[in-house]
């Protein structure tokens, strides 16, 4: 009994002190006229070639910086470098900018460029996060004088100075090569871009200061704080009481209230989708009967099936009333006006009567059963969406099951070809980039069909998007990237359905936001209120 | 000085008393009609649900967030409101009180026989299967309900079905633990004596003279432990872990609400929560009453 007391009362003051010690990180964190975001990117490494993750390459973003850089339109734009041209079809030479100095004093030349590029490729284990397929094109990379750089590649690849600028440029240490556990140990990140590093703890704060020596003048803030706030609910709160200036990925039902409650709000369409996707080479399918229960062959292998359920889907209730307008309805892989698009592909108006006949044309005219899989939180409007296309599809006859699970029990079993139907999302730096991802033929050699895990295979679109992607980059390249995308989209292999908006929040300190359809959040984005 | 004269008169133990079971019996009488009220409610739920929420051919997703009162597209009003996707929140709580009473009781009174079996069969043959059968039902009791639950759920997967035998699981314990309490002190009473001696069947034994003898503890606790087995389905609904997404209990309809209650939209989770609440409540008040009138040392017997 008396043990027992001692353990509580000690478990007590250990809790006590827990609280103190809590209280004094958070007031550490504070800041003074910086500037404080909130955001959903759990920052878990200070590796920039850790993973390809937006979680990772937003906040890093102010750290480091890219050859190029993609601009809010997504086209390229000089940043490391300053000038970029293919010598010939297997080399392009870059040339780098002057007077650009590394956070510890260090000045920055053609030897980190080539440091970073086999950093990726020979030294980290293999893809490296993801950043390998940019790379992995490159034969050689050589130095022509301390601020120009040679790639040799192994044949023609039109696209490098895109698949560069996810690439961030690390300063080339003395000896060996700076591992993940040194670089997320102790060991400061070292980089070129406007605010230094001062302190993080993962998945909890980054604290970063303003690199003064920065090459295109001083940032805005002399201080930044970004915590981590993963519940949407927590971040809508923290920008109502102006505990932070900035807090991004806000719930668009909650945007109402917030206008009313004085948050500013900035949004843009996102540059990614969120679709329907169908296994469609198996024969049989996981989840799919007629009415009574008995298996039936896959009937998502006949396209009148895969245009009724097109047509018989209503995208105007997930953009209007799931994600309250904060959404644009989806016809191809990226919203329309961005490169690579298509403005012949516009969102078809849902059309029951053609649908059923359709149907019926396909030898399905009592519907048949479907489990629908989606992950459950992991895209704004996800499990809702599967519920709207509950009803939608009700009206042709289909019986759907639907289905959310947490992500990665969804991921998994995607992968594992447990499911016929599914609601998916993709992102990316190009339409080619998805369209090679999601649609072109899983094909290991070539890299392509990472995301295409319902088997689609149409050698006729393989070679048109080949073709395209063997152009060099500009209106040629986008105006066959956009037949490309009209030829497959007329096949449905997948039905699009959203591209959901990014919405920040900003407070009063904030003057604008400039938003980016990657979805990045910065502080270079947020511009000071004039006093 | 008439006031004093009333406290005093008041303060006699008899009077006191009388007013006292008067409260309760009042009290007891109010939750009764409540209860059958929403028993009543649940099932005639399609009959007088204005839509079946259940069923998307009837849910309007371009009514979605109406709120209380709203005339909608199908022609009647959602006197409640709509939830996200357009079903009629008055509806689903007719729909989501089935749910919630049906899994409640099924498995409570399946728990509850399971609870019985184990207790008496405890208690009578005593030694190594009463110890093994008690270290079970402690090693049960001494995990909070709650993650019990969640594991069940977690392993058996989701559906209305799972979610009995998760209820069943976390509750059989509570019943074994009193059930095995009476039927020890029973077991010492001269009656079980003469049955052994007049060398009956054990079966016989346990079920004609033991078991009808340790019942009523098991009883009493059955309207309690169904109040608690409604609430615990509407935490794992609430969690996500209950019933399916397109077919909302009282739990999964407050949690469908949660996430729209920064926006104003309140009717989402505000009436299913009060309807729960009003169940729990009532499902209580007459167990408390049951145990009263039960409970032998009470004398309001």
């Amino acid at each position: 009994m008396k043990s027992l007391r001692a353990l509580h009362v000690g478990l007590r003051l250990a809790a006590t002190v827990l609280i103190g010690l809590l209280a004094m990180t958070a007031s550490g964190v504070q800041a003074g006229d910086g500037l404080r975001i909130a955001t959903a990117y759990k920052l878990m490494t200070l590796d920039p070639h850790y993973a390809n993750l937006n979680e990772n390459t937003s906040l890093l973003s102010q750290i480091y910086e890219r050859l190029v850089f993609q601009d809010e339109e997504l086209q390229l734009q000089p940043g490391l470098a300053v000038g970029w041209e293919a010598v010939s079809t297997t080399s392009w030479m870059f040339k780098l900018r002057a007077d650009v100095r590394f956070h510890d004093g260090s000045p920055f030349t053609a030897e980190d460029v080539v440091y970073t590029v086999e950093r990726i490729r020979d030294q980290l284990k293999s893809p490296s996060g993801g950043y390998r397929s940019y790379v992995s094109a490159i034969k050689s990379v050589s130095v022509v004088d301390p601020l120009a750089v040679v790639f040799k590649t192994d044949g023609s690849v039109p696209n490098l100075p895109l698949a560069l600028s996810s690439v961030f440029i690390m300063k080339k240490p003395v000896q060996g090569f700076a591992t993940t556990e040194a670089l997320n140990g102790g060991m400061a990140p070292n980089g070129t871009g406007p605010y230094r590093f001062e302190g993080w703890a993962s998945g909890e704060y980054l604290q970063l200061a303003a690199n003064t020596d920065y090459w295109a003048g001083a940032p805005a803030w002399p201080d930044v704080t970004i915590r981590v706030i993963e519940s949407p609910a927590a971040r809508v709160a923290a920008i109502t009481t102006g505990e932070v200036d900035v807090a991004d990925a806000l719930p668009a039902r909650d945007v109402a209230a917030l206008k009313k409650r004085g948050v500013k709000i900035a949004s843009v369409g996102a540059a990614r989708i969120n679709f329907l996707q169908f296994e469609m080479e198996s024969h049989t399918l996981p989840g799919v009967t007629d009415k009574a229960g008995a298996a039936i062959a896959n009937p998502f292998r006949k396209l009148a099936v895969r245009q009724a359920l097109a047509l018989a889907t209503d995208r105007g209730i997930l953009v209007d009333k799931i994600l309250a307008g904060y959404g644009t309805a989806a016809a191809q892989v990226f919203p329309n006006g961005l490169p690579g698009t298509s403005d012949k592909l516009l969102p078809i108006a849902p059309d029951v009567t053609t649908a059923k006949k359709l149907l019926a044309e396909a030898g399905y005219p009592d519907g048949f059963r479907v489990l629908l899989a989606g992950p459950a939180g992991r895209y704004p409007g996800d499990s809702e969406s599967l519920q709207a296309i509950t009803q939608n599809w009700a009206r042709i006859g289909i019986t759907v099951e639907p289905q959310a699970v947490p992500f990665s029990v969804f991921n998994t079993k995607r992968a594992a070809g447990e499911y016929g139907l599914w609601y998916g999302g993709a992102s990316g730096e190009a339409v080619d980039i998805i369209l090679d991802a999601l649609l072109a033929s899983p094909d290991k050699a070539r890299g392509t069909g990472a995301l295409n895990f319902g088997h689609y295979r149409n050698a006729t679109f393989n070679a048109m998007l080949s073709k395209a992607e063997s152009i060099e980059a500009g209106p040629v390249r986008d105006a066959a990237l956009a037949d490309a995308t009209e030829f497959v989209m007329a096949d449905l292999p997948i039905i699009p359905l959203y591209h959901f908006h990014h919405v920040t929040g900003y407070g009063p300190r904030i003057g604008a936001y400039l938003m980016h359809p990657r979805g990045w959040t910065t502080a270079m984005q947020a511009e000071p209120a004039q006093e | 000085m008439k006031a004093i004269v009333l406290r005093i008169l008041l303060q006699r133990p008899g009077l006191d008393r009388t007013a006292g079971l008067f409260r309760l019996r009042l009290r007891a009488g109010g939750s009764q009609i409540v209860l059958a009220a929403f028993v009543l409610v649940a099932i005639l739920a399609p009959l007088i649900s204005p839509q079946n929420p259940y069923d998307p051919l009837q849910v309007l997703g371009w009514d979605a967030s109406s709120p209380p009162g709203t005339v909608g597209s199908g022609g009647y009003a959602y006197i409640l409101g709509t939830d996200g996707l357009g079903r009629d929140i008055l509806s689903t709580i007719f729909y989501g009180l089935r749910i919630s009473l049906v899994v409640s009781i099924v498995s409570s009174l399946a728990a509850a026989m399971i609870g019985l079996a184990a207790g008496v069969t405890a208690a009578y043959f005593g030694r190594w299967i009463d110890a093994v059968i008690m270290r079970l039902v402690d090693l049960q009791l001494s995990l909070p309900t709650i993650l019990v639950a969640l594991i069940a759920i977690v392993t058996l997967g989701p559906g209305v079905d799972r979610i009995i035998l998760a209820l069943i699981i976390v509750q059989w314990a509570v019943y074994a633990r009193m059930v095995r309490g009476v039927a020890l002190s029973e077991t010492r009473k001269s009656y079980m004596d003469a049955a052994q001696l007049l060398r009956m069947p054990t079966l016989r034994i346990l079920l004609r003279h033991l078991l009808p003898n340790s019942i009523a503890p098991a009883l009493t606790l059955l309207p309690i432990e169904i109040g608690h087995a409604i609430a615990l389905e509407a935490t794992l609904s609430f969690l996500g872990l209950g019933v399916p997404l397109d077919k909302p209990s009282l739990g999964s309809a407050v949690a469908n609400g949660f996430q729209y209650l920064m926006t104003g939209q309140y009717w989402i989770s505000l009436f299913p929560g009060l309807a729960l609440l009003c169940l729990v409540a009532s499902i209580n008040f007459v167990g408390d009453d049951l145990r009263r009138r039960l409970d032998p040392r009470s004398a309001a017997r």
